[in-house]
């Protein structure tokens, strides 16, 4: 083997590490596209017997967003294994306790049940703010393009910006301002 | 507003100049303020007669048709747009009514509900009541302190007189004798240039 092959075959088996912020991200959605490059599908050497799967490193996985009612009725089961052991806990309770579970728990769900499910969950590494340890922030070469954009709020304009804006329609003729 | 009474000057085309020009010999465009001052132990309120900010950032069309403002633009309006939302509301976050905004009947319940949606999302924190406590929004609790956010399919409009999806209201007017028109704005829009003749 040519040294030029070799150094061929080590970049393409190399382990990429990907960012991903999760600020108004839904997780569900996310989950998808981050299993994806968990199994290393969008390679096109993949194939399921052949170890080509990328770390991902998300961040800020306090502040995912549900849409609608989700975090007040959305519940997680878990059954001690006794009788009588079952137990629903709501979203927002979840999230109080540890701000990573439902993240890692809806990836874990979209990988599907094979035995490489443990070793894949392995490579993925949550935080629930921006602070990341430095010997996993200097691997880190790519970022994911994030799936929902994160919508501003009205604070954040100028008062220029707001009085520049083009206007849909013109108060009548004795409205008073309040 | 100008008036003439030549006929043969009323072509669509004229109309439209007229609308872009905005030529108005009467103070058409004025708004009130009601200002309170207070001098020498008097409260003295006044409202003063102000010409509104609104104009000169104003969207103008092409077409002369009598449509709502929003139906005009054919927009497809979302509660993260809060630069277009935060023009329906008053100070304290509340929705304008209809005779103010002028909008027709669906538009006017579409907006307000993303209005609602913007206001459970959070995103305008300066629109609240006056007796709402400050940062009222970083002291949710339970389930409101964590971020949503809303999907437009759901929301959910009564059909109005003129939508028939399932031609039950054209088979009736047909059994009665009458002409069902399918797009009733176009006509709307020709009388609205003879009235103004």
């Amino acid at each position: 083997m040519s040294a030029w092959a070799r150094t061929k075959q080590w970049n393409t088996f190399t382990r990429i590490w990907h960012l991903f912020d999760a600020t108004w991200q839904n997780p569900i959605d996310c989950a998808e596209t981050i299993g994806l490059y968990l199994k290393g599908m969008y390679k096109p050497i993949y194939h399921p017997m052949s170890d080509c799967g990328d770390h991902v490193v998300v961040i800020n996985t306090k502040k995912i967003a549900f849409p609608g009612q989700d975090w007040r009725w959305r519940a997680y089961y878990h059954h001690t294994g006794y009788a009588k052991g079952a137990s629903y806990t709501r979203a927002w309770e979840l999230h109080d306790k540890d701000p990573t579970l439902i993240f890692k728990k809806a990836v874990y769900s979209k990988l599907g049940n094979n035995l490489q499910r443990r070793y894949t969950m392995q490579r993925l590494h949550l935080f629930a703010d921006e602070k990341v340890p430095e010997d996993i922030m200097k691997n880190i070469t790519n970022q994911i393009r994030p799936i929902k954009i994160v919508p501003r709020t009205l604070d954040t304009y100028s008062q220029e910006e707001i009085k520049s804006f083009p206007k849909i329609f013109d108060y009548p003729k004795d409205y008073i301002i309040r | 507003m100008v008036i003439l009474n030549i006929k043969s000057f009323f072509t669509k085309n004229f109309v439209k100049t007229l609308q872009t020009l905005n030529i108005h010999t009467s103070n058409i465009l004025s708004v009130k303020e009601i200002v309170v001052k207070e001098e020498n132990k008097k409260k003295i309120i006044e409202g003063v007669i102000k010409p509104s900010e609104r104009v000169s950032n104003l969207i103008k069309t092409e077409h002369d048709a009598y449509a709502c403002p929003v139906c005009r633009l054919n927009l497809d309006i979302k509660h993260t747009d809060v630069l277009i939302l935060s023009q329906f509301i008053r100070k304290d976050g509340c929705m304008l009514p209809r005779r103010v905004t002028g909008l027709c009947k669906e538009s006017q319940k579409r907006i307000s509900t993303l209005v609602s949606m913007a206001h459970i999302a959070g995103l305008m924190p300066n629109y609240v009541p006056s007796y709402s406590k400050p940062n009222c929004f970083n002291k949710r609790r339970e389930w409101k302190k964590y971020n949503t956010y809303f999907n437009e399919n759901t929301i959910r409009i009564r059909d109005s007189f003129f939508n028939d999806k399932k031609g039950i209201k054209e088979k009736f007017y047909k059994q009665m004798g009458l002409e069902w028109d399918k797009e009733p704005w176009k006509n709307r829009r020709q009388l609205d240039v003879n009235t103004s003749t």
